[in-house]
């Protein structure tokens, strides 16, 4: 189980630099939903019934 | 004015006073009278232009303010063409709705060894699609959230194939996201119905900005393209087959949950449908300009033949642009070989122009025995993406080359090269 030990070693690094004072972020999958402006609905990249951040 | 005239018939007055006391000539007296005479009248005249003078400014004024007045109509009207009343208002300030989505159309030429071919493709790595989100913030914590996102591929870049150039897929939408959710800021989030699961994603973490032209999973691109063996003949295998980057349990009817984000960390767990199950844990840093990212999972598919899987990917993107992603996964079959992957990309990130960030990279997958056991599938690739802000565009270019070393059989690689937009709308 080479991999167990690989993924445990990737955790341990994970929670290494998680002890380090970083700022968490909100990480979105560019492929999902990419970030920022649309074509036609402008800076809010969706068009919407109000101002506000969805999901 | 009238002051100062006073004030000039005083001193003129003093001075005739003084004159008159002197001795002086009449002579004298009618020369200085002559100049106070044509001093009064230049006086008057000067009066006469400075009115004039004031009253030209006023009208000036008065008529910019009559053009300011009139530039704000103008402006008022065109904003009101540009953001016309909103059809469909909430009287609720806590009630979003909001509809987004994107078209991502390319071309992709694959090349089998014997035969080339150019198909028009819907880009799977990000397929066309379309959005509906609706959200209640029913208390200061809570928000209650609805989704209904669904695509619609025409020629899948995954599925087309030498046998099927034109109408593949589903001519319709097709669902991706069907579910409610319940998200609290101290408890976390729960969500119900067709989605993500908790180990969707783990294996496809990537900060490089050129996923949309290659990324841990070489299937997207090329995945129907059939392998030709080296006397010419197709095979049942394709790409798809060759290359899975066992990216958890996918998309499902699901009850999942999310804990909090604490410290970066974030733990998700969900019960599928089908008594299969799976758990992840997610990680998300910022270091002073250089972000990370990285993911594992651990999926129970309940399928005949698989027992369990683990998989994970983290990638690192630093403040210059320099990138680094990994991945890796391993399925443990109950008979047979346990198919595994392992995936590298090194990228860069720079603004070369205005009109947006461009992104490059080179990348390597290496697929074990994922149809057969003992197969070993091999894939590396260039990959580049430039971004047009002012567009919402994203172009993007990616090439690579499958190779599959099977036991009994030699097939001949297959290069395929796809380029494309994505355009936000």
């Amino acid at each position: 189980m080479q991999w167990i030990q690989r993924i445990g070693l990737t955790a341990m690094i994970m929670l290494l630099a998680a002890c380090s004072g970083a700022q968490p972020y909100q990480y979105t999958d560019n492929r999902e939903q990419p970030s920022g402006p649309g074509l036609f609905s402008g800076s809010d990249g969706a068009f919407s019934t109000a101002k506000g951040d969805s999901e | 004015m009238k002051m100062q005239k006073k004030l000039l018939a005083v001193a003129i007055s003093g001075t005739l006073a003084l004159l008159s006391a002197a001795p002086a000539s009449a002579h004298e007296i009618d020369k200085l009278r002559a100049q106070i005479e044509a001093m009064t009248k230049r006086l008057d005249q000067l009066e006469q232009q400075t009115a004039q003078a004031e009253q030209k400014a006023m009208a000036a004024e008065a008529k910019t303010m009559q053009m300011e007045e009139h530039a704000k109509k103008q402006m008022a009207k065109m904003d009101s063409m540009a953001k016309p009343d909103k059809g469909v208002m909430s009287g609720n300030d806590k009630v979003r709705l909001s509809l987004s989505g994107h078209v991502n159309r390319g071309l992709l030429w694959a090349d089998d060894g014997d035969e080339d071919n150019v198909y028009h493709v819907d880009n799977d790595a990000s397929s066309t699609r379309l959005r509906l989100i609706g959200e209640a913030d029913v208390s200061n914590d809570l928000t209650v959230g609805a989704a209904m996102e669904v695509q619609f591929e025409s020629n899948s870049s995954a599925s087309v194939n030498q046998l099927n150039e034109t109408n593949v897929g589903n001519d319709n939408f097709t669902q991706r996201r069907l579910e409610i959710y319940f998200d609290n800021k101290r408890l976390g989030k729960l969500w119900i119905g067709q989605g993500w699961t908790a180990s969707e994603g783990t294996s496809e973490v990537d900060l490089s900005g050129t996923d949309l032209a290659g990324y841990s999973d070489p299937s997207v691109f090329a995945g129907g393209i059939r392998f030709r063996d080296t006397g010419g003949m197709l095979t049942g295998t394709d790409v798809g087959d060759v290359f899975n980057n066992l990216d958890g349990l996918s998309r499902k009817d699901r009850v999942r949950y999310d804990t909090p984000t604490i410290a970066g960390f974030t733990a998700a767990a969900s019960l599928i449908e089908g008594d299969a199950w799976d758990t992840a844990l997610r990680y998300a840093a910022d270091y002073s300009g250089m972000k990370v990212a990285g993911a594992i999972a651990y999926s129970d598919p309940n399928t005949p033949n698989v027992d369990n899987q683990v998989n994970g990917s983290v990638s690192v993107l630093l403040a210059g642009g320099l990138n680094l992603t990994l991945a890796a996964g391993e399925q443990d079959k109950i008979t047979g070989a346990d198919p595994s992957f392992y995936y590298g990309k090194v990228g860069y990130q720079t603004r070369l122009s205005n009109a947006g960030m461009t992104a490059f990279s080179v990348d390597y997958n290496r697929s074990d025995d994922a149809e057969l056991a003992g197969d070993e599938g091999t894939a590396y690739g260039v990959q580049a993406v430039q971004k047009f802000d002012a567009w919402a565009t994203e172009a993007y270019i990616g090439w690579r080359t499958h190779e599959l070393n099977r036991v009994g059989t030699n097939v001949q690689d297959i290069d395929a090269v796809i380029a494309g937009a994505r355009v936000k709308f």
